[in-house]
């Protein structure tokens, strides 16, 4: 069933990789950095350092150019409706064409040509951190990122357990619906046909088993934590401390150094 | 007229470190009027075999046909092939979503293009064959038992008349009143000359039931035959995380001390077997 297969946000590629063996804290600190760095790029060669930094990485991790290309699915329209308000909404004095009142200009398409080029390389380097770090390491990470705000009443533990287990469950969604699919699909259901509202209407069956099985699930899930005593993050050891070694160090320098080289191309150009 | 698949292959996660190969060269015939086990542990690719059948899933190699159509082949076809081949998930009851039960197993019927008396008439001759008393149809299926839902979500797919009809672990989580039940489903539905393509781990419940069992391990068939022949080398295959019938067991080792000739599942026929080896002594 072809419908949902191929998203691949929130799915973590098991391997023995330099990338997968980081510390998730440094690959978070890098991958905050990255979301900073790539909005401030504005030259095109440097987005063109961006995307081999992004490929290099990912050939080190042994994920696949097209898993990776894939990840950015789900926001291609949004990417491509952002371009478009730019093409018609930025301004300039070339206009290239007009549709009615809306007019095309040369400098709005550069705007948007940058725009879509900086989303669609912020979505790939941040797969590249779900692809590479577990979702229980994740949340290690998250939850020593933000463990310093703790000391303010901020509820660390609470918000990083959340996100693991909003990241954990996206792949579990995902085959759930796919199977609720396939079992509707069987019984001849029709997704592909028809209007909008139509196609809206046909997804009643699949959303309502959905739902069903989420709350179910949800439930279960707070049983068998609430059975395990599990009471936040008040007492809680780790079985694996998290390390920051050598590898880290040289990983947050090797970005460093790249950060450089791109912010000094963006100055020139 | 029949179900064939013949060296049909699957890899998930192709190209990936995850890569794992689900099918490895499966080919067998299913025939109208019998009950057809595919009987594998957990993990063996039988919910992946199960889904070639109906054209869920997109073929990679090998091929699929039912009553000669290819399937994969005109993209017209799908839906004959969908009609033709119903297929059972297993935990169907989660498949539910209707306000009440005449509405969740006339969807199948209704999609096919059925309405008016055709439909009411599918609808009710679905519940009969399950056993569904027809004061149920205006229920709320959510309010219903696990056993219950369960029957409803297959006569969901009865309801349709599917020539073959492919159920995945039908047994999962069912009592002992479930499952006579169901075998007495099965049984209805061969002898009414449907093909029944039954997915199972439960080699016991195979070998009671089924004119034809097909063994697979790690995605590959390992034995296909009678439950007589299957029973006779079912110990000289690797049958990984499937548990033996104790019958069996006591069979084999009956053989092993030379007190029977012939191994059988069947308890009166090794009753019989130990008699006449008895009386020769």
């Amino acid at each position: 069933m072809p419908l949902i297969r191929g998203m691949a946000l929130g799915q973590y590629i098991p391997a023995d990789t330099p990338i997968h063996r980081l510390d998730p804290r440094s690959k978070l600190l890098i991958t905050v950095l990255s979301m900073v760095l790539i909005f401030l790029t504005k030259s095109f060669p440097a987005m063109a350092m961006w995307a081999a930094l992004i490929f290099i990485v990912a050939k080190v991790s042994k994920i696949p150019a097209s898993s990776l290309l894939r990840s950015a699915g789900p926001i291609l329209i949004l990417i491509i409706f952002t371009s478009l308000l730019h093409v018609f909404f930025t301004g300039g004095e070339t206009v290239i064409f007009s549709i009615g009142p809306l007019r095309a200009s040369a400098e709005g398409t550069i705007t948007a040509f940058r725009t879509g080029l900086r989303l669609f390389l912020l979505v790939l380097f941040t797969a590249l951190l779900t692809f590479t770090t577990s979702p229980s390491e994740l949340s290690d990470g998250l939850e020593a990122a933000l463990g310093p705000l703790s000391r303010f009443g901020f509820p660390a533990h609470e918000v990083a357990m959340m996100m693991t287990i909003a990241l954990r469950f996206i792949p579990t969604l995902f085959e759930e619906t796919e199977r609720i699919i396939n079992a509707q699909v069987s019984r001849g259901a029709d997704f592909e046909s028809g209007g909008l509202l139509k196609r809206a209407k046909a997804y009643i069956p699949v959303l309502i088993p959905l739902f069903v099985l989420v709350f179910k699930r949800a439930d279960t899930l707070a049983s068998a934590m609430e059975t395990r005593c599990y009471r936040g993050g008040k007492g809680r050891v780790r079985m694996y401390p998290l390390t920051w070694g050598s590898a880290e160090n040289r990983a947050v320098l090797c970005f460093a150094l790249f950060s450089a080289v791109v912010l000094l191309l963006n100055r020139l150009a | 007229m029949s179900l064939s698949v013949a060296d049909l292959s699957y890899t998930y996660n192709m190209g990936l470190p995850t890569e794992a190969a689900a099918l490895k060269n499966i080919s067998f015939e299913a025939e109208k009027g019998e009950i057809f086990s595919i009987v594998g542990h957990t993990g063996s690719g039988k919910s992946t075999l199960a889904m070639h059948l109906n054209g869920l899933m997109v073929l990679q190699s090998g091929e699929v046909i039912v009553d000669g159509i290819r399937v994969g082949g005109n993209p017209s076809d799908l839906r004959r092939i969908r009609q033709a081949v119903g297929l059972v998930f297993q935990y169907p009851e989660q498949q539910i979503f209707a306000e009440t039960v005449r509405e969740e197993i006339s969807f199948g019927p209704s999609n096919w293009g059925l309405s008016g008396d055709a439909l009411e008439e599918r609808v009710c001759a679905a519940m009969d064959l399950i056993g569904l008393d027809r004061s149920f149809a205006q229920a709320n299926p959510f309010m219903l038992s696990g056993g219950e839902k369960r029957r409803v979500a297959i006569a969901s797919v009865l309801a349709s008349d599917p020539d073959y009809l492919v159920l995945d672990e039908p047994s999962a989580g069912l009592d002992y009143n479930g499952l006579c039940e169901l075998t007495s489903l099965l049984r209805k539905m061969s002898e009414k000359g449907k093909c029944v393509i039954h997915i199972t781990h439960d080699l016991e419940l195979a070998l009671e039931i089924s004119d034809r069992i097909m063994i697979i391990s790690d995605g590959a068939v390992a034995a296909i035959g009678s439950p007589s022949e299957i029973s006779g080398i079912l110990s000289d295959i690797d049958i990984k995380g499937l548990i033996l019938p104790d019958i069996l067991s006591l069979s084999y080792e009956l053989k092993k001390r030379g007190r029977i000739d012939k191994i059988t599942s069947d308890p009166s026929e090794l009753a019989e077997e130990i008699r006449t080896a008895s009386s020769c002594r």
